[in-house]
């Protein structure tokens, strides 16, 4: 069942113009980022993307250079993830989630395929801006660094960036069963954004352990892009802590959606 | 004795503004053409939703196919196909497409499915016209079409009807007859277009005010909807003693003493005008009085008011 719902819902991706739309986005901001890099002969990049921290790095010498430090932005997951919640909530937008839900009796199942199928929207996206990175890196900077090193690391962010997304998928579903609508779910999903490192800050001033700062999504994200910069006991309890958040996420989750009325 | 489909035990929704529904006991059976009648915010919807879990009840339970066990109801809910309220389909997406999704998620192997339930609404020549640009009756079709997609055992269908045009009600009509003689379906289908309803349901449940107030079979309907003769004499009293003595029959009523209504009379009624007469009570008036299921309707919410 789970599959055919993953495999119904990768149709319907596919036939939308959302995916499109969203990667053409994706691109541009890519693109204008390096074109705005090399144009300003510095680290300061584009079109809101860019976090400041990336914004004060240095000019990408190479290809490899510049790919990597689209990586280290931790909004674009979130580009990535407010997509895949915007794609789940087609079915809520269009009201086609009572066609679903009336002849699946077993709601918890559903959930699940649909965090799957958001995890794999991001996955791909990821894929695709990975692609978008090194393509318009090689042409704005020179095909150079690529090692497999490089190669390695990213996908062991990508691994490693898995608990982030299947958590934040889960917030974004559990959020759809009370908004019903996508957009109020987005903004939402960016208000908490702000509001998880100050929860995060208040624990931190309980518990003084260094990576509890790093365990809001934003900074878990950028960390994770470095992962081999940071102690392996730092990144080990960000992983830990989002894993715990998973289980909790996606168990509320899922009772959630299973006892909610769907109008 | 016919397999019982759908029994409602003491169901009750409670929503925090007031409207649900309480406490409905109501049975479907295999072949049944149920025709669930009730004004706007009745709660026909409200008990739609709970039979297709939509929503989930306050208390009373409910079987599907003779069993009310948890894991039972997932698999019995797979053999019911349903339309609440107005269809809903991505917009963008032709009806082929949206179907395609539909047939992959339930796992429905044969392909032809799509256009198979497509011809039977007569939606096979849409071609690349995308849900958006639909009209009303397309749109209620196409719900129609993928609640029959996968031959369902027992079809839901809220207010199918709401915005079709003459012809296309009597199209939806002879859909639903074809599906139900010739497939067997059973049928559960709520609309206020009572006159509609006449025409295919075989039996029917009342709902007002969140309550079931009556059910009944179309025979029952037949009878207290045949209407009568009301007759204007001089003497009711002596009109229905000469009737009854000479008729051999009760199939009156002395409503006043100047009014006596005559039911199961209407081929009779120049036989009882010329019995009266000739005994002397004078006819000042016949009238037929027609009862349809509007007023019937509205007299079964009076009488529990």
């Amino acid at each position: 069942m789970m599959v055919n719902i993953i495999k119904s819902d990768i149709f319907r991706i596919k036939k939308g113009a959302a995916v499109r739309n969203v990667f053409l986005a994706g691109m541009i901001i890519i693109v204008i980022t390096g074109v705005n890099m090399l144009g300003s002969s510095s680290g300061l990049g584009g079109v809101g993307v860019q976090s400041t921290a990336s914004a004060a790095r240095s000019l990408p010498g190479n290809g490899a250079e510049f790919v990597q430090q689209m990586r280290d932005d931790g909004l674009f997951p979130f580009f990535i993830l407010a997509f895949a919640v915007a794609v789940l909530g087609a079915e809520y937008s269009t009201g086609t989630i009572r066609n679903s839900l009336s002849y699946f009796v077993d709601r918890k199942s559903v959930f699940f395929a649909k965090c799957i199928t958001g995890f794999l929207c991001c996955l791909t996206y990821t894929l695709l801006c990975l692609i978008v990175s090194f393509v318009a890196g090689t042409i704005l900077f020179g095909f150079g660094g690529f090692n497999l090193t490089l190669i390695a690391r990213i996908l062991a962010q990508i691994i490693l960036s898995t608990p982030l997304y299947m958590g934040m998928i889960a917030i974004g579903n559990g959020l759809l069963v009370f908004t019903k609508k996508t957009s109020i779910t987005i903004t939402t999903y960016l208000i908490g954004l702000i509001v998880f490192p100050s929860i995060i800050y208040q624990i931190y001033q309980l518990i003084p352990a260094e990576w509890l700062t790093l365990c809001d999504p934003l900074s878990a994200f950028s960390m994770l892009s470095r992962f081999w910069e940071f102690p392996l006991m730092n990144v080990g309890m960000v992983l830990l802590f989002w894993v715990i958040l998973d289980v909790f996420l996606l168990f509320i989750g899922a009772r959630l959606y299973a006892d909610a009325d769907i109008a | 004795m016919r397999e019982t489909i759908l029994k409602t035990n003491d169901l009750v929704k409670n929503y925090s503004g007031g409207a649900g529904v309480k406490n409905i006991n109501m049975t479907l059976k295999k072949g049944d053409i149920y025709g669930f009648i009730g004004q706007n915010g009745a709660g026909k919807t409200t008990l739609l939703r709970l039979v297709t879990s939509l929503i989930h009840p306050t208390s009373g339970n409910l079987e599907l196919f003779g069993s009310g066990e948890e894991g039972q109801l997932i698999l019995a809910r797979k053999r019911i196909g349903a339309m609440i309220e107005t269809p809903a389909f991505f917009p963008k997406m032709t009806a082929r497409e949206n179907l395609e999704y539909y047939r992959i998620q339930r796992e429905i192997a044969d392909e032809n499915e799509i256009e198979r339930v497509l011809k039977l609404v007569n939606l096979d020549a849409t071609g690349s016209k995308r849900f958006n640009q639909f009209s009303l009756g397309m749109k209620q079709r196409l719900g129609l079409a993928l609640a029959i997609m996968g031959d369902p055992e027992l079809l839901i269908l809220d207010e199918p009807i709401n915005g079709l045009d003459p012809t296309g009600m009597i199209e939806f009509r002879e859909i639903i007859s074809k599906l139900n003689q010739e497939k067997k379906i059973t049928i559960l289908i709520s609309s206020h277009i009572l006159s509609e309803l006449t025409q295919i349901a075989t039996r029917y449940g009342i709902i007002h005010h969140g309550a079931l107030l009556k059910e009944f079979t179309k025979e029952e309907l037949d009878k207290n909807t045949q209407g009568y003769i009301s007759m204007k004499v001089s003497s009711a009293v002596t009109a229905s003693e000469i009737i009854q003595t000479t008729m051999n029959t009760k199939q009156f009523e002395v409503h006043s003493t100047e009014e006596i209504r005559l039911f199961d009379f209407h081929k009779d009624t120049s036989k009882v005008i010329e019995l009266l007469s000739s005994n002397g009570i004078k006819i000042y008036s016949s009238n037929e009085i027609k009862i349809n299921l509007e007023d019937y309707f509205i007299s079964v919410i009076d009488e529990i008011a």
